[in-house]
């Protein structure tokens, strides 16, 4: 455990400095002096970062007009990432569900609806997002935007597929058919192993829905870490006269990151459990 | 299903070779005495017709579809050169703990395996560091820094691609790695090590070649699409080639089509079957492409 332990931590640590060597690469109008990654780390903590542009501060939470407040779009692509994550995990359940179960209404049901998914899966998000963005233009319900954030690029063909594997592998194992032959619940024995495999599943896919996320939250404008990129950072520097937003971009980047880490590191921890 | 998909990946790949026969450069259509020729229809000649410098639409997609290969395959030759080496150091990675090891190696002075221990544990924190930053935010930084650092605008696409498929490598890394773990065991492979066939050749024949190509391709397909929608997007703020490029006429596209969606009037027809094709191509190659991929995996197993 120390094992796993120490790599997330040095992990974290490489990713951080990476991050911030390369932003301090970029040159900078007001030739500020830089600050070392512990000290930027500390002024972020106090809240005495500002903005380049309008010297605004920048906060995780705060409602004062001379700053600006992370914290709610940071939380609402989290929220949606992890709505979207649910979705797909319910949908290719019962999908899965239908097909190993013994009714042929509901397989006959499952099947059209699997290639229709898996079909749409295939599609790219930003295909999916410009051409959903040019048909209803910025006017997306949510429901909408975590459908489209959890079904394109692959995840749910992924999830689906990885899921069918190992429900075909475990109903297949001796104790299982076993106490198929005894007139057992199966579901009583199959219960720990599939809800351990669900939660390292939803928790390996979480990086790459949020990566979805925020392509979305670009395309749409909608609130969110994309939407903040967008206006502190792309928009900027694709022409005006304003500076990007750089402590911004590492604020925005290095929480991502932490929480990208320590979603992997749970799903490690649970993995070493299992197998201890 | 299969078909569809087979006939899709034939026209992709002539829109890419036409350019290569034809030209690179795109000059207006004129007519017998010099003049443009604008908005033209859809005719054998023009498949999709003119726009309004006179300039085809077809061969305009095909010059198109050749330029973001042209950068995607930048972006591939990074991602290869960067992820195989990384997967490799990564799949031959023993369990054990790190202590462990170099207690053993100082002891038995073998310093030669205790670096290569180390380049293997580099190289896993270099596959966890670069999964853990999301390819949006790499992208952002990387443009910025390529806008700011980079005067020439030719290059920077080139730039950006190099990146990219550095920021990516991890994926071919991961894949190749649980690839190679796996054959560890195979016992043709400890008979072919018993054999004295040596190490080198059996990393790039035996594992690389004959067992891990499909791996490889079906990476490098998703790297192909991941890299035209990135160019698309770089396109969609501004920041991405200044030639023909799928992302630039996609760009014009969106607004001629919300125009044309919004509007409750007449709907030129033309207008939106010139502004819907380098969508549909784009469909047309992101299916083509994954199938392609998973084709590769069938065929090498």
């Amino acid at each position: 455990m120390f094992s796993i332990t120490a790599r997330y931590i040095v992990i974290l640590a490489v990713a951080l400095s990476l991050l911030y060597s390369l932003l301090n690469s970029i040159p900078d109008k007001n030739h500020e002096e830089r600050l070392s990654l512990i000290s930027w780390i500390e002024s972020a903590a106090q809240g005495n970062l500002t903005t380049r542009n309008y010297q605004y501060k920048i906060t995780l939470w705060g409602d004062d007009e001379n700053s600006i407040a992370l914290g709610n779009s940071i939380v609402s692509s989290f929220a949606n990432t992890s709505l979207a994550v649910l979705l797909i995990w319910i949908l290719s359940t019962l999908v899965n569900s239908a097909f190993f179960g013994s009714s042929e209404l509901l397989k006959n049901i499952a099947a059209p609806i699997s290639k229709i998914l898996g079909l749409l899966s295939n599609i790219h998000i930003m295909v999916l997002g410009l051409i959903l963005y040019i048909v209803v233009n910025d006017q997306i319900s949510l429901s909408g935007l975590i459908m489209i954030i959890g079904l394109s690029s692959n995840i749910y063909y992924d999830v689906e597929s990885e899921q069918r594997l190992y429900f075909t592998d475990i109903l297949s194992k001796d104790y299982v058919l076993n106490a198929r032959a005894m007139g057992d619940s199966v579901l009583k024995h199959i219960l720990k192993p599939i809800s351990t495999f669900s939660i390292t599943q939803i928790l390996g896919v979480w990086p790459s829905v949020l990566t979805n996320a925020m392509f979305v939250e670009i395309i749409f404008q909608k609130s969110g870490i994309g939407s903040l990129l967008f206006q502190n950072i792309l928009a900027p520097a694709a022409g005006s006269s304003l500076e990007p937003e750089i402590d911004v971009l590492m604020y925005v980047a290095g929480i991502i990151i932490t929480s990208i880490i320590t979603v992997s590191y749970i799903k490690d921890y649970i993995l070493f459990k299992l197998v201890k | 299903m299969n078909l569809v998909q087979l006939i899709f990946v034939i026209i992709i790949l002539v829109l890419i070779i036409i350019p290569v026969i034809t030209s690179t450069q795109l000059s207006p259509v004129v007519n017998s005495e010099g003049d443009l020729l604008r908005n033209l229809s859809i005719s054998l000649s023009h498949p999709l017709g003119t726009d309004d410098y006179g300039e085809d639409i077809f061969h305009k997609i095909c010059i198109a579809i050749f330029n973001n290969i042209k950068y995607a395959l930048v972006a591939l030759l990074s991602f290869l050169g960067i992820g195989i080496p990384l997967g490799v150091s990564l799949g031959f990675k023993e369990r054990s703990t790190h202590f462990v090891y170099i207690r053993y190696f100082f002891q038995k002075k073998r310093y030669s395996i205790l670096f290569f221990k180390s380049m293997q544990n580099m190289a896993a924190i270099i596959v966890y560091v670069l999964q853990s930053i999301p390819i949006i935010v790499a992208i952002t930084i990387i443009v910025i820094m390529n806008q700011l650092n980079i005067s020439q605008p030719g290059f920077r696409i080139y730039a950006d691609m190099l990146f990219l498929g550095i920021f990516l490598s991890p994926k071919i890394a991961v894949a190749l790695a649980d690839r190679i773990e796996v054959l560890r065991t195979e016992e043709y492979l400890q008979a072919a090590k018993g054999l004295g066939i040596s190490r080198f050749r059996l990393l790039t024949r035996h594992i690389l070649w004959m067992e891990s190509r499909g791996t490889i391709t079906l990476q490098s397909m998703n790297l192909l699409i991941q890299a035209v929608m990135v160019e698309i997007l770089l396109s969609y703020f501004q920041f991405g080639p200044e030639g023909i490029s799928l992302g630039n006429m996609i760009y014009n596209d969106i607004n001629i089509l919300t125009r044309i969606f919004s509007s409750s009037g007449l709907i030129n027809q033309l207008d939106l079957y010139q502004a819907m094709a380098s969508f549909c191509l784009l469909l047309m190659f992101s299916i083509s492409m994954r199938w392609l991929g998973l084709k590769a995996i069938e065929l090498s197993e």
